[in-house]
């Protein structure tokens, strides 16, 4: 325990206000009305003797200014930090060994750090925050022991820096990490114009992407249900990719326009160069940046836009061997989190910071305790008053 | 409103008002009373004390017997009969446990119950009350209207003031003559209130005193450092309690006991009252009927 504000024990001082009120009590300053004088002596003065009365009160009002000092004093409180603590990261199963070794203090590395026979909160966590926050509160001389999956989220764009090296275990999990996985789609293609200069290269790229048989299908690509009708007004259904060849706006027909609220994702393929509003984020845009497509929520769906027109002359990407996976990518919007990386590849820098670790302030506790003990004085001194009366 | 206590009531039964010496020159009361004294119809002989009149004894018995026997006849009551109360600031005191019961009022409910004893006796009697310098006198009566009025008078008395000058007190020089029976309510504190009962047991008046005192003259419970101050003369006094305990206990005895011894010798049957004791203890010790009061 320490004091944050030593010279707030000045107030100590005010202890001799009690000690004083309570001498002053005994002299009565009211006279008393004594026929009898002339035959009481003046020889002993009442001054001679200090006594005190109301011992109980007395030390009650003394504790309570005493506390009074303390607190303005600012004390805080220094928890004894373990030689070794070991982090949990919540994504992790529970082994047989964990939270049984009784030498080495285990908690989730989640918010607050509880212990790890609670269940942990969450197992999305702020890693990298988690790390240093646990790093600065803890005295250097605490090994940090840190289990971490394989697939490392809540990263940040910052390089991890920590005044000390984490002992790193990483634990290949069963189940892959959080994120959307690759599952069948069903895709369809809607298009007024059999002539549409997009149709040739978007078939050619599906036809890739699925595959003939199942064998020929590139590892980690969607499986595609292709849904190619010729017509606008067909209904979406169980489609979750719509690509809309056609300048007709598929928010004026009635059907299109609730599947993508709904969370559809289209894909708007326009003869003619895009105007597309410049303060739309590009989800994808080319090497020299001239071709892009912008994406932009409708509802809870997705509508994105290229640029330019699809075609050999003005994307240059369509003739290219990546245009499925170009394709796929466009498919989903949502990119993988950017803030997951492989555990095994965290290093840490060590940097000389001079961080004192945060102490536990002792000011509620005070209070309480202030307030316990103001309420015991004010029961006896009023309890006496009526006695008296 | 009724000043005597329940209490003290049926103790008034008990009480007699006389005085020693005979009253032979006052005339016939209105009551016949059992008094003793010089009188037509003869009651007994009784033994010759100090201070009968030698024309009372009887010579003849002492002839046959060769001892002093006074003769003693019902005597026609015209006992007169005052009151006297000190109503100076010295008597406003009372005790601190029982705050609403000062000396005065003791001294009120005394005053109260000797009226009522007058007035079943048939004498005449007066009320006399001392304080704030002066002298204020209810002459001497007899009868219900008589009783009234010194009820009234006591009811509205305040205590207050010094004790009256010799030239405030003339009238009750010239309103008293000898052989009225005197009873004097007064802590005695001043001592002009013992000169005065001196000067009239001198003067042959029958003078009785009830000194009524606090319980905390006679304790001096006080555990504390106090300013003390004195209501009468305006002096205080700080000092602690404990310690100066045992010398006033000391010497406020030592003071009654020579006020009891002076007035004593003066003739005078002194009885002091403690606030806290029944009020019917001075009344019956003085004026008891049967058995040997001390004024007797």
């Amino acid at each position: 325990m320490s004091l944050l504000a030593p010279l707030g024990l000045l107030a100590l001082g005010g202890l001799l206000l009690p000690l004083l009120i309570h001498l002053q009590r005994q002299i009565q300053r009211e006279p008393v009305s004594f026929a009898a004088l002339r035959w009481l002596s003046a020889a002993a003065r009442p001054r001679g003797r200090l006594r005190l009365q109301q011992w109980l009160l007395l030390l009650l009002r003394m504790l309570l200014i005493a506390l009074m000092a303390l607190l303005m004093a600012q004390p805080v409180w220094q928890p004894a930090a373990p030689d070794q603590l070991e982090l949990v990261h919540p994504a992790l199963p529970l082994g047989e060994s964990d939270g049984q070794s009784s030498e080495v203090e285990s908690r989730w590395l989640s918010p607050g750090f509880p212990p790890i026979e609670s269940p942990p909160a969450s197992a999305v966590v702020d890693t990298a925050s988690l790390l240093r926050e646990i790093d600065a509160q803890l005295p250097l001389s605490t090994e940090l022991r840190v289990r971490l999956p394989a697939a490392l989220d809540g990263m940040d764009g910052e390089r991890l820096a920590l005044r000390r090296q984490p002992v790193i275990e990483v634990v290949q999990t069963a189940s892959e990490p959080p994120g959307r996985p690759p599952s069948a789609q069903r895709w369809s293609l809607r298009f007024d114009d059999p002539e549409h200069p997009a149709l040739d290269y978007l078939r050619a790229g599906m036809a890739a992407l699925s595959g003939a048989t199942p064998a020929d299908r590139q590892p980690g690509a969607a499986l595609i249900d292709l849904d190619d009708v010729h017509d606008l007004n067909a209904a979406p259904g169980q489609t979750q990719v719509l690509w809309w060849a056609s300048e007709q706006n598929p928010a004026e027909i009635l059907a299109v326009a609730d599947w993508l609220n709904a969370g559809g994702v289209l894909i708007w393929l326009r003869a003619q160069t895009a105007t597309t509003d410049a303060s739309e984020a590009p989800v994808w845009h080319s090497a020299d940046g001239e071709r892009a497509i912008h994406a932009r929520r409708v509802g809870l769906g997705w509508l994105l836009q290229p640029s330019s027109v699809l075609d050999a002359e003005n994307f240059a990407e369509v003739l290219q061997p990546g245009f499925p996976k170009l394709l796929q990518r466009w498919a989903d919007p949502q990119p993988p989190p950017a803030n997951r990386i492989r555990a095994d590849a965290l290093q840490p820098r060590m940097i000389e910071a001079q961080t004192t670790p945060s102490p536990q302030s002792l000011q509620a506790p005070l209070l309480w305790l202030i307030l316990i003990v103001l309420t015991v004085e004010r029961l006896l001194a009023l309890g006496r008053q009526r006695s008296r009366r | 409103m009724d000043l005597i206590p329940a209490e003290l009531r049926p103790h008034l039964k008990r009480l007699r008002l006389s005085t020693r010496i005979s009253a032979q020159t006052y005339g016939f009361g209105l009551q016949t009373s059992r008094n003793r004294g010089s009188g037509l119809e003869f009651a007994q002989y009784r033994a010759y004390e100090p201070g009968d009149e030698p024309r009372m004894i009887d010579w003849k018995l002492y002839a046959r017997s060769d001892r002093h026997y006074v003769r003693e006849a019902e005597r026609d009551s015209a006992l007169r009969v005052w009151v006297v109360i000190d109503a100076t600031a010295s008597m406003a005191q009372f005790d601190r446990v029982r705050p609403k019961h000062s000396r005065l009022d003791s001294a009120r409910i005394l005053a109260a119950s000797l009226f009522e004893v007058a007035l079943r006796q048939g004498d005449r009697f007066g009320l006399i009350v001392l304080g704030d310098g002066r002298l204020q006198l209810t002459s001497a009566d007899s009868g219900i209207r008589q009783r009234d009025r010194c009820l009234l008078t006591l009811d509205g008395m305040q205590a207050g003031g010094h004790w009256p000058d010799v030239a405030a007190l003339e009238p009750l020089w010239s309103r008293t003559a000898a052989h009225d029976l005197i009873i004097v309510l007064s802590d005695c504190f001043d001592p002009a209130a013992a000169e005065l009962m001196e000067r009239l047991a001198r003067g042959g008046r029958e003078v009785r005193s009830i000194q009524p005192l606090c319980a905390e003259e006679r304790d001096f419970p006080y555990t504390q450092g106090h300013c003390f101050f004195d209501p009468e003369t305006g002096d205080e006094l700080l000092t602690d309690g404990p310690a100066a305990r045992e010398r006033f206990l000391a010497e406020f005895e030592a003071a009654q006991q020579a006020l009891a011894q002076r007035l004593n010798g003066c003739g005078i049957a002194h009885v002091a009252h403690y606030l806290d004791q029944p009020l019917q203890d001075p009344l019956l010790r003085l004026f008891a009927m049967n058995g040997r009061g001390a004024g007797r």
